[in-house]
């Protein structure tokens, strides 16, 4: 042992301070970032003198030469990742479910007067006045122009379903793209990462930018990370890799059909996530405008039937009262008033119709077809609530786990500044510290060459 | 757990925006007067609100049916009470004139205050409500009864106006003419017209029995229609006791209680002040502010 190794240990101590110094300043400087995870500067000491070996001089015991920062290492803690991983796929999903029900529902627009049950209800009315006014030529009009707006709200609504689908499809068709622009950026960090970890270095800011891509995959798709070698990540979708190592394999997806790899169009089967979520609501609006449309299509034959047994003003019978295209079954979609003269609406029953009189029999046939068809109307209304009360509540307690996971995730990663100041005037105490002892030791070298010399 | 100050944050940006949806939904709940504003809020209560709405809805067009039915026989019996009077007042012509000692100018005039009654049962058989001729069946268009050529003509047909009056419950609103003047063998007018045709030649105590039997048709006619106005006030006082009823649960059902949601959202702006109260002493503080 001698001075200037003694200088070396002070300097060791300097250069280690002020790289935890850096490593505090980087913490304090992305206190904000996301997806930071806070960094901590291990010190360790170097090798002690001597080295021990049987010629080692007679001395006391092992010297300690010094201090050297060992790893810069991130505090993260994985199985919190994963954990919130699952919480988002499967929080996505039910948001898009809870978004495209909410717009259901807009659109059926219940409780409200003006919503389909508003324009049935005045529908059926007007038959029952029909079938006490049967002659009333203004009684008659009026009740074209309620089952006009009844069918002009069938159309509407059916419009809008259809529109639902389409703008779902068109969310399948971006999230799609999204994964096929999130593997690649995660396959690309793959190279970067693993060429850094080689060195034996650790590349914690890249890990924490893989880690937020993989944050905003889980609001897409359901994963698993399987992992390699010099912290490279495999990911799988479906039993399948999306991203290995520096590779990738893309998606693409077609308007109607599913979701396929692109290289060779099998089916990715997925089990959660945003969409799982837009797909199962295609489902969903497929669903409710099947719903409808057999109420529509009860409406049209249960009507048509009734009427077509009644007698009009003319005396003549009665033809169908409503239409739509016959060429489908989209029945809410095309549902039509087909009687258009006032005096053809067939109000009167077979007697009264061939008596010529004005009789109201008929009509009150077809106001008393009311409880069949609303019955059915009431139960779509029913099967919404509940689905959509559900999605609601799904993506409440949802939304407070993934926020509880993530407190907990930054609870042990997020940067405190109070803890890094306090960690500011450690190193900077011990810094100080460290050029006190080499200033001491050049006055002991000053002692030894200036004062020996004289 | 290690807090620090991003979890204060999140934390304070969670609660307060929880704290506004509260609000909101307090607010929305004021203003709109409703609780129920989306299937979702509460799915058992829509599917009770759906079928109250329609049953209240049903409960209004049967109200309506009943008012309309009920003026309509309240015509119908004021024109049988005039038609009652008719009868009786040709029944004592027939009396009078069955008298046997009235001189042939008293008959002639008692024959033409007859003939001014037919007319004037015409008149009554072809009374109107609105536009309507109430005694010609389906056919209310034309007067029903047509007096020409001696005879007394019907034109209107035989069928009932059915009007539903509750649930799957119809009911005659009117008597049709022929079943209301027709006897046995002749109709009303037919008797009136020969009992006229008759009274000069004395014949005026023939008819009495006969005025008598229409007499007692026309009256039993106007208790059927008196029954069926009665039984329509009283489903009218029950229907409009049920609509109060429905009414009153339909609003326990989606109509917000002011009081508790002025309550609610006054409690909850004091929580809401409170927690911004205590964010702007919490977020400042730090290590920061007392190194120098």
């Amino acid at each position: 042992m001698n001075l200037f190794s003694t200088l070396n240990t002070s300097y060791l101590g300097l250069i280690a301070q002020q790289n935890a110094l850096q490593t505090t300043s980087h913490n304090v400087a992305n206190a904000n970032t996301p997806g930071f995870s806070r960094q901590k500067a291990i010190m360790e000491t170097t090798t002690p003198l001597p080295y021990p070996s049987l010629q080692r001089s007679v001395g006391a015991g092992q010297i300690g030469t010094g201090v050297m920062v060992g790893s810069i290492d991130r505090v993260r803690d994985a199985f919190l990742d994963t954990q919130i991983w699952r919480e988002t796929e499967s929080l996505s999903s039910w948001e898009e479910k809870q978004k495209l029900l909410e717009q259901i529902e807009v659109v059926f627009m219940e409780p409200a007067d003006s919503s389909l049950s508003g324009f049935f209800e005045d529908f059926w009315n007007a038959w029952q006045e029909l079938s006490k006014n049967a002659e009333s030529e203004a009684v008659r009009t009026a009740l074209l122009e309620s089952a006009n707006n009844l069918t002009d709200s069938f159309n509407h609504i059916a419009r809008q379903l259809n529109q639902m689908g389409t703008d779902l499809q068109t969310t399948v068709q971006n999230q799609v793209a999204e994964v096929n622009s999130l593997a690649s950026q995660i396959a690309a960090l793959n190279v970067q990462i693993e060429s850094i970890s080689i060195t034996g270095d650790n590349p914690n800011d890249l890990l924490d930018r893989r880690d937020l891509l993989l944050d905003e995959l889980a609001k897409y798709t359901d994963f698993t990370v399987v992992k390699q070698n010099n912290n490279v990540i495999d990911i799988e979708v479906d039993g399948r890799k999306l991203v290995e190592g520096k590779d990738y394999y893309n998606w693409s997806y077609t308007p109607g059909n599913q979701v396929e790899w692109a290289a060779d169009a099998a089916a990715v089967n997925l089990k959660d996530g945003g969409i799982k979520g837009a797909i199962d609501g295609i489902g969903l609006v497929n669903d409710y405008k099947e719903k409808l449309d057999n109420v529509a299509q009860n409406l049209i034959e249960e009507i048509n039937d009734q009427h077509k047994q009644g007698y009009d003003l003319n005396g003549t019978e009665g033809e169908d009262f409503f239409s739509f295209d016959e060429t489908g079954t989209n029945y809410a979609l095309t549902i039509k008033v087909a009687v258009t003269d006032p005096l053809k609406i067939a109000a009167a029953s077979v007697d009264e119709g061939k008596a010529g009189g004005a009789g109201g029999t008929n009509a009150l046939a077809i106001a008393q077809l009311r409880s069949d068809i609303e019955g059915d109307y009431q139960k779509i209304i029913t099967a919404l609530a509940v689905d959509a009360h559900e999605a609601n509540r799904m993506v409440e307690n949802q939304s407070a786990l993934v926020y509880q996971l993530e407190n907990r995730r930054i609870s042990v990663s997020g940067v405190s500044l109070d803890e890094e100041m306090v960690n500011l005037i450690q190193f900077q105490r011990a810094y100080q510290a460290n050029s006190q002892a080499i200033r001491v030791v050049d006055e002991l070298l000053d002692t030894l060459v200036n004062g020996i010399l004289r | 757990m290690r807090i620090n100050n991003q979890i204060i944050a999140r934390t304070l940006m969670q609660n307060l925006n929880r704290n506004l949806e509260m609000m909101n939904k307090s607010q929305d709940e004021m203003s709109s007067g409703k609780k129920i504003r989306r299937p979702s809020d509460n799915p058992i209560g829509m599917a009770q609100l759906l079928s109250l709405k329609s049953s209240l809805n049903q409960q209004e067009q049967y109200i309506k049916n009943m008012e309309d039915a009920k003026s309509w026989i309240d015509t119908s019996e004021t024109a049988l009470n005039n038609a009652t009077n008719v009868l009786q007042r040709v029944r004592e012509i027939a009396v009078y004139a069955a008298n046997g000692s009235l001189p042939e100018a008293s008959l002639e005039a008692l024959e033409k205050e007859a003939g001014e009654l037919i007319n004037e049962l015409v008149q009554i058989a072809n009374t109107s409500y609105g536009d309507r001729y109430i005694f010609g069946g389906t056919n209310t268009q034309e007067p029903p009864f047509e007096y020409t050529g001696g005879v007394v003509l019907y034109t209107g047909d035989n069928n009932n106006l059915e009007w539903e009056i509750s649930r799957e419950v119809e009911m005659a609103v009117n008597i049709n003419g022929n079943e209301l003047f027709q006897l046995s063998g002749d109709n009303v007018f037919g008797l009136l017209i020969n009992f006229k045709n008759d009274l000069t030649a004395g014949k005026a105590g023939e008819y009495i029995n006969d005025l008598d039997k229409a007499f007692d048709h026309l009256l039993s006619q106007r208790a059927t229609l008196g029954a069926r106005s009665k039984r329509m006030e009283m489903s009218l006082q029950r229907e409009e006791e049920a609509k109060v009823n429905l009414t009153a649960l339909r609003s326990k059902l989606e109509d917000a209680d002011l009081a508790e949601s002025t309550m609610n959202f006054k409690m909850q702006e004091f929580v809401y002040q409170a927690a911004l109260a205590t964010a702007a002493k919490s977020i400042q503080p730090s290590l920061i502010d007392y190194l120098s």
